[in-house]
Parts: C-alpha cells; structure tokens; sequence
C-alpha cells in the first residue's frame, strides 16, 4: 500500500489554499486551515488506500474545515475581506490587485453556497478532481457530485452577476434552499 | 435519484464559463504558508523505503552519517559562527528585562535606545505600538538587543492592529547575518525584507547601516510587520 510522502506535498499548497479559502471564504482563515490540514495529515505516516494525493488532501481539508466550524460554531466571512488585507508576502496580489479582487469576489460567492454545494464544486473546479476523485474524496456517488457542481455553478454564475450589478435570476423550480451550513438533499433538487 | 434533465444551451454555456472562471483563478499561498507547510514536512517521519527490513544496517549507516556530520562541522568550523537569524528571532518572543525606553527628547520619532548605532523608532504616536521593554543578549558572540512593543487602543494616530499583542525588534550587532533562504522577499521602498513564519511568529528581516535588523510577531500579520518595519527603514 503506498504510503504519503511528507515531502511530496508542499507542491499542493497553492491549491489546497485556494481550495480553503473558496470553503472559508476569508484568506486568512484559509491560511489557518491549511496549516492544521497538513498538521493532521503530518501528525503521522498516512497510507494512500488508492487515492490520488490531492485526493486524500481534499478529503483531510473538508473534514478540517468542517470540525474547525462545528468546534467554533464559525461562519464563512465572505464579505468581511478588504483587498488590503491580502497578504503581500505574495506579490502577485500586489502586482495585480484586479485578479486578487476576482478571487476574492469568486471566493466569497462560493463561500455563500450551502456545505455540500461548496465542497463538491471546490473539490471539482478548484482543486481539479475528476468527479469520481471528488466523489472519493467527498465520500459520495459519482453522480451526486456532478448534481452538486452543476449547482453550484449556477448559484455562484447568480452571485456573481448580483455582485456585478445585475438582477439576479429568480429561483428555479424545485431548488433547495439556500441557507449556509446545511447538508442539503440534493436528489430533491434534482 | 432522478436523471439530471438535458441542460439548455444558456445554462451549458453558464456551466462553462463559471467553470473556467473559477480555474482560471490562479492566486498562491502567502510566502509564510508555504514556510510553515516547509516546516512541517521537513518535521514529518518519512515513509520507510528500503530499508523497513534492515533496522540494524539502517542504524549503522546513520551512526555513520552522524560521525561524518561532526567531522564536517568540526573541520569547517561550524557551530561557533554568527547566529541565524531564526537563533535570533527567538529572543523577540521572551520575556524583557529592562524598563521600557522613551521617546528621545531631542530626536522625534526615535526611542532613547538604540542598538550598533541604529535608534529604535517610536510607533506610538503614529501606530499605536508602545515601547514596552527591552533585553539585551548574547548569541554566539554577538550582541542582540530588542526592544518590546506593545499596541493600544488610545493611540493618537493611525492603529494599524488594534486588537495585536507584543511584536519584538531585534538589532544584532556586527556584520550582517545570512539572510534565510525560507520565506519570501518583498521590496519595499528599495529596502528588501525577508518574511517567514516559524511556528506561529511572523518573522520580517532586512538590513540596515549593515546589521541585521529583525521584527517578530505573533499574532501579527506580516504586513503590519512589514509596514513597521517599512516606516523605521525609511
């Protein structure tokens, strides 16, 4: 069974922080999270039971994610991020603010998506899973996944385009609510 | 679970676009998570290999590599040279020992300590960071002072972390330290600072009149350090 190599991961730190910020919905929590995922992950040797390493990475931050926020009875603070706030150690935020102001915006419109929305499209379209990883990961069906993503690039086309000014489009038949923090039956809101 | 329905093409093209939106963001960690992410890999126990099988061959060839290390050190030298700058970090996290330096009477701006000819700069009016103590110590041979600062809430001026504890600011005197390969550098002003994180500090170091000058946090972000520091630099 192959094991986790501790130095193989740092090349995973710009995608596991994008991945924890479109969940925390604030760069500094994301940076918190980050650091406790591979914490725990470090704490001792992990055996990779045929999962891609980004895989079990994702598996370990949504799992963080989740126990940090149930321990803190935390929410996403996706509008409480002032560009300035962004870390200058990293120079591309100040070399180009207008791409930190787009991640910060996307970010925070995927941090407004209910948990299982927001984990399945960050594990698909931030990390970069196929759905079967995402659905490993997630521990849930393929199809399910696909269903969530579907989602929430719906909402978060919505979000976005509210952000920019525009009506957003009104509520589809049969969608789930759209209340934070709870794990929506999403076979309903197919 | 029923059948996802066929997508119009409206909704297939929203599909596409937000996808590659969100792909397409390409925003990287801070320089000190990737140095504290570095940090803990390096700690990590690393997956047994080759030798799993071989603990008593595996045990002689580190005996082996542990006398060549000492041999290397001891022909080069090393263990007796100038402190790194993370020895001397450390210090800007302990307790200080000395009562906490003024603002100079006839320099605004500067605190009446100062450290290899460099003045301490007063925050206080302008940050809201208050000299709080100071200590002076000595690491491998060299002098290092620092100078405790703490923030406040009634400060007069612009509070640039209202809510922060206790950042350090060393000076260490002599020649400048090596400046670490860790971290990330950013220039301020033509001024360049050296961020990284150890443990749960905030660590900005950059050089001046040829020392090595160091501000640590905890609890601090690296740009209210490097703003700091910026300031005093200046």
């Amino acid at each position: 069974m192959p094991r986790l190599d501790p130095q193989s991961l740092p090349q995973h730190v710009d995608r596991l922080y994008r991945a924890a910020w479109g969940l925390c919905g604030s760069p500094q929590d994301a940076e918190d999270l980050v650091q406790e995922t591979f914490a725990r992950v470090l704490a001792r040797p992990r055996v990779l039971r045929g999962q891609d390493e980004l895989a079990y990475l994702m598996r370990v931050l949504r799992n963080t994610f989740l126990t940090q926020r149930r321990d803190a009875g935390r929410r996403p603070r996706a509008a409480h991020t002032a560009l300035e706030d962004l870390d200058p150690a990293d120079p591309r935020s100040r070399d180009r603010p207008e791409e930190a102001l787009e991640a910060q915006e996307v970010f925070a419109a995927i941090s407004e998506l209910p948990d299982n929305y927001r984990l399945a499209l960050v594990a698909v379209d931030v990390v970069g899973l196929s759905y079967r990883e995402a659905a490993e990961a997630l521990r849930t069906r393929e199809a399910t996944i696909a269903t969530r993503v579907f989602r929430a690039r719906e909402r978060v086309a919505r979000g976005l385009a509210g952000t920019a000014g525009e009506a957003p489009p009104s509520k589809t038949a049969g969608e789930a609510p759209a209340s934070k923090g709870v794990l929506l039956d999403e076979e309903r809101a197919v | 679970m029923s059948e996802m329905p066929t997508p119009t093409d409206a909704e297939t093209e929203t599909q596409r676009a937000t996808a590659a939106l969100i792909g397409g963001i390409d925003v990287r960690a801070p320089a000190s998570l990737h140095y504290a992410v570095r940090e803990l890999t390096d700690g990590a126990p690393r997956p047994q290999r080759a030798w799993s099988g071989r603990p008593l061959l595996a045990g002689a060839f580190a005996s082996l590599a542990a006398m060549i290390l000492v041999l290397v050190l001891l022909v080069s030298g090393g263990g007796s040279g100038a402190p790194t700058v993370l020895q001397a970090s450390g210090l800007a996290l302990r307790p200080s020992t000395l009562s906490a330096p003024t603002e100079s009477a006839t320099a605004p701006g500067r605190l009446t300590i100062s450290a290899a000819g460099i003045a301490y700069p007063y925050w206080g009016k302008r940050f809201g960071w208050h000299a709080a103590g100071a200590r002076t110590d000595s690491v491998n041979g060299r002098m290092v002072t620092t100078v405790f600062y703490s923030s406040t809430r009634s400060g007069a001026g612009r509070r640039i972390a209202p809510h922060a504890e206790r950042i350090g600011y060393s000076i260490v005197a002599g020649p400048a330290l090596a400046v670490p390969t860790a971290g990330h550098a950013t220039t301020w002003h033509g001024v360049r600072f050296q961020v990284l994180r150890t443990g749960h500090a905030t660590v900005v170091t950059w050089r001046r009149a040829g020392h090595t000058c160091i501000l640590v946090g905890s609890g601090v972000s690296s740009r209210t350090l490097l703003t700091l520091a910026n300031w005093q630099a200046t």
